[in-house]
C-alpha cells in the first residue's frame, strides 16, 4: 500500500509519505515476501478461467500487478494508486518488461474508483489498513461491487501488528498501533489493529456471496528466510513513520529515537522470534 | 486442552480446574471447531505411511485422538491429559465406538513421560500454553525427542488471543494475556499478546528438530458465521471458568470479572459483533540420524 497525499484529507491520517523512493523500494521488498509468504498471487481456490480484467487498488510500485501481467499474458490487469512516484515506476517497469498487459494510473481510491460499471472480474486490496479510515471501507468494497461484473470476485488481504519476543520492537508495534487507532483507523477498540477480523463480515454485509478464507503467517524470526528481508523492511518503515507518531504526540523525537535504535538491535539478535497474522477474505459478486 | 492441577505446582498456576464437566463439555466442541477450521486432522502432513504410533498430549476428552483412531484404524493412537474425569470419559468413548486403537492414560505433561525412548511416529499437542511455564516448554518438547524415533514428528499448535470490535472481549483478552504473564506462563513480553506463536518454531530448533515448517489457520466466529455459535458457548464457559484465576493473580476484581463478562457475551449476541482468532501450527522431524 502506499498513503493518500491528498490535501483535502486530514493531514493526520497520513502515515507515510506516499511520494518516498525509500517508501517505493520497501513496498516493491514487501510485494515479493508477501506473495512468497501467501504461496502465489491467487489462492488455489480461486478459479481464474474466466477472469479477463483484474484491478489491484493501492497497487504501490506495482509488485503485484507486474507479477500477474507476466504470469497471466492473456489476462489485463490495471493498477492504482495515489502516488504519482509509484505509477511512473510501475509504467517505467510494465514497458521496460515488455508487459503490454499491464497499465497503472494514479487514483485516490477513497474517493469513487473512475472505472465504469461491470468492468473487472476480479479487484485484489493488499494492505490497505494505514490508509483507510474505518468508515471509508464499506464505501469501497461497494464501488468494487459496482465495477465487478456479475459473478466476478473480490479479494481482500491485511495483516495485523507483529508480535515478538523483544522488548523493544513490541514497544514500536505498540506505537504504531496506537497511531492505527488514533487516526481512526483500527476496528479493536482495544489493542490490536482488528482489521482482519471485520473483512468477512464486511464482504458478506455489501452482498459479496461465498465468502471465503485463508490465513497466512509471516514470520521473520532471525536464521529463517524472510528474517533478512522482513529487518530491512522495518528498519525503513520505521524510520520513515517516526515523524508520524511524533507529530500525533504519541511519543518525542528522542524517546521513539532511542527506541528504534534498540528495536533493530534486538531484531539482528540470533534469538529474536517474531510473527505476523495475515488474513484473505474474497467472495463474489451475486451473478 | 486442559490445565494442570498438579499439588507440586505452583497454586496460582491453576487456570481452570481441570475436572470440571462445563470444561470438559468446552473442550470437547473447540477440538472439533479446530480440526474444522484447520481443515482436518493432520492436514499438514502429506505422507502418514510412516506414522504408526501416535501420542496427543494434554487430550483433554479425546476428541482429535478419537478421531485420529476412528480415521486410521490400523494406527494406534495415545492420549494422556492430567484428569482423570477427561481420561475416564475419553476412554468410554473409545469402548463405545470400539476403538481397540484408541487408549488414554492420566499424566502430567509437565513430569518426565511415563514412556520408553524411541516410541512414538508422531507427537501431538494443541493448545497447552494454559498449564506451560515458560520454563517447561523447553523440558516437554525435549521429552518428546526423547519418546520419538528418529524421523518422528512433533507438532505444536498454539492461539494468540482472539481480534474483536468487542471492548469486553478486548479487555478480557488484555486480562488474560497480563494474568499468563504474572503466573509466567506466556512468552510476551508486555502483555499484550500471549506471544506463544512467534517462539514455536524455536522452541522446536532449540530442541534438535530438523525441517521445521509452520502453518497458519483463523476461525471467523463474527455473528452469522457457522462457527459463532459454538464459539460463544465456548467463551461463555471459557471465560466463567476463567474468573477465579484472574481473581487469584490479582488482575481484577470479582466484580469487574462479573460485569465485563456480561458485557462481552452482550456484545457477542450483536449482529455487528466482529470476531476471528489466529493459531499456527509448527512442525519437526527429530534427525534420521542421531
Amino acid at each position: 500500500m502506499s498513503t493518500p497525499t491528498d490535501a483535502s484529507q486530514d493531514e493526520n491520517t497520513y502515515f507515510i509519505d506516499a511520494e518516498n523512493a525509500a517508501e517505493m523500494a520497501r513496498l516493491l521488498m514487501q510485494d515479493r515476501l508477501l506473495t512468497k509468504t501467501m504461496g502465489g498471487l491467487f489462492p488455489q481456490q480461486i478459479d481464474l478461467a474466466h477472469v479477463q480484467r483484474i484491478l489491484d487498488l493501492a497497487c504501490g510500485p506495482g509488485g503485484w500487478a507486474l507479477d500477474v501481467a507476466r504470469a497471466y499474458p492473456e489476462k489485463q490487469v490495471v493498477g492504482v494508486d495515489v502516488s504519482q512516484l509509484m505509477v511512473a515506476y510501475a509504467n517505467a517497469q510494465a514497458r521496460e518488461q515488455k508487459l503490454p498487459n499491464a497499465s497503472f494510473q494514479t487514483m485516490d481510491i477513497l474517493k469513487p474508483l473512475a472505472f465504469p460499471d461491470n468492468s473487472f472480474d476480479l479487484v485484489n486490496a493488499r494492505f490497505l489498513t494505514g490508509l483507510m479510515p474505518t468508515s471509508a471501507w464499506s464505501k469501497l468494497v461497494q464501488e468494487c461491487m459496482r465495477i465487478l461484473r456479475p459473478g466476478g470476485i473480490i479479494r481482500v488481504t491485511e495483516f495485523e501488528a507483529t508480535i515478538s519476543n523483544s522488548p523493544s520492537a513490541e514497544k514500536l508495534f505498540a506505537l504504531s498501533t496506537r497511531a492505527i487507532q488514533v487516526t481512526g483507523q483500527a476496528f479493536s477498540p482495544g489493542n490490536n489493529i482488528g482489521t482482519t477480523a471485520m473483512l468477512g463480515p464486511l464482504l458478506r454485509n455489501a452482498g459479496y456471496e461465498q465468502v471465503q478464507h485463508q490465513a497466512y503467517a509471516l514470520d521473520s524470526s532471525a536464521g529463517v528466510e524472510a528474517h533478512h528481508s522482513q529487518f530491512q523492511n522495518a528498519m525503513t518503515f520505521f524510520k520513515l513513520l517516526q515523524p508520524f507518531l511524533v507529530k500525533l504526540g504519541i511519543t518525542t523525537q528522542e524517546e521513539v529515537e532511542i527506541l528504534y535504535q534498540r528495536a533493530m538491535e534486538e531484531m539482528m539478535s540470533t534469538t529474536y522470534c517474531a510473527i505476523m497474522f495475515i488474513l484473505s477474505v474474497w467472495g463474489t459478486k451475486p451473478a | 486442552m486442559s490445565a494442570s492441577n498438579n499439588a507440586s505446582g505452583d497454586e496460582k498456576a491453576y487456570f481452570i480446574d481441570a475436572e470440571n464437566v462445563a470444561e470438559m463439555a468446552r473442550l470437547a466442541m473447540q477440538d472439533r471447531l479446530t480440526t474444522k477450521a484447520m481443515g482436518g486432522l493432520l492436514p499438514e502432513q502429506a505422507n502418514l505411511s510412516a506414522i504408526h504410533d501416535i501420542l496427543d498430549i494434554a487430550c483433554g476428552p479425546g476428541a482429535w485422538a478419537l478421531d485420529m483412531a476412528q480415521a486410521f484404524p490400523q494406527k494406534r493412537v495415545t492420549g494422556i491429559d492430567i484428569s482423570r474425569l477427561m481420561v475416564e470419559y475419553a476412554q468410554a468413548q473409545a469402548r463405545e465406538k470400539d476403538l481397540h486403537n484408541a487408549t488414554f492414560q492420566v499424566m502430567d505433561a509437565l513430569n518426565p513421560l511415563e514412556f520408553a525412548d524411541n516410541s512414538f511416529d508422531l507427537v501431538n499437542a494443541r493448545f497447552i500454553t494454559g498449564f506451560m511455564s515458560k520454563a517447561a516448554w523447553p523440558l516437554l518438547v525435549r521429552e518428546c525427542t526423547r519418546i520419538l524415533r528418529p524421523g518422528g514428528i512433533l507438532r505444536l499448535t498454539e492461539c494468540e488471543s482472539p481480534l474483536t470490535n468487542s471492548k469486553g472481549s478486548e479487555r478480557m483478552y488484555e486480562m488474560l494475556a497480563q494474568a499468563l504473564a504474572r503466573a509466567d506462563r506466556i512468552f510476551s513480553v508486555d502483555g499484550r499478546h500471549i506471544g506463544i506463536t512467534p517462539v514455536l518454531g524455536r522452541l522446536l530448533h532449540d530442541a534438535g528438530f530438523v525441517a521445521i515448517q509452520k502453518m497458519s489457520h483463523v476461525i471467523d466466529y463474527s455473528f452469522g458465521t457457522e462457527a459463532h455459535a459454538g464459539c460463544y458457548q465456548d467463551v461463555m464457559t471459557f471465560l466463567k471458568l476463567l474468573q477465579p484465576f484472574f481473581v487469584n493473580v490479582g488482575v481484577t476484581t470479582q466484580e469487574e470479572a462479573n460485569r465485563l463478562y456480561l458485557q462481552t457475551l452482550e456484545e457477542m449476541r450483536s449482529e455487528n459483533f466482529c470476531g476471528i482468532f489466529f493459531f499456527l501450527t509448527a512442525w519437526g522431524m527429530k534427525p534420521k540420524e542421531a
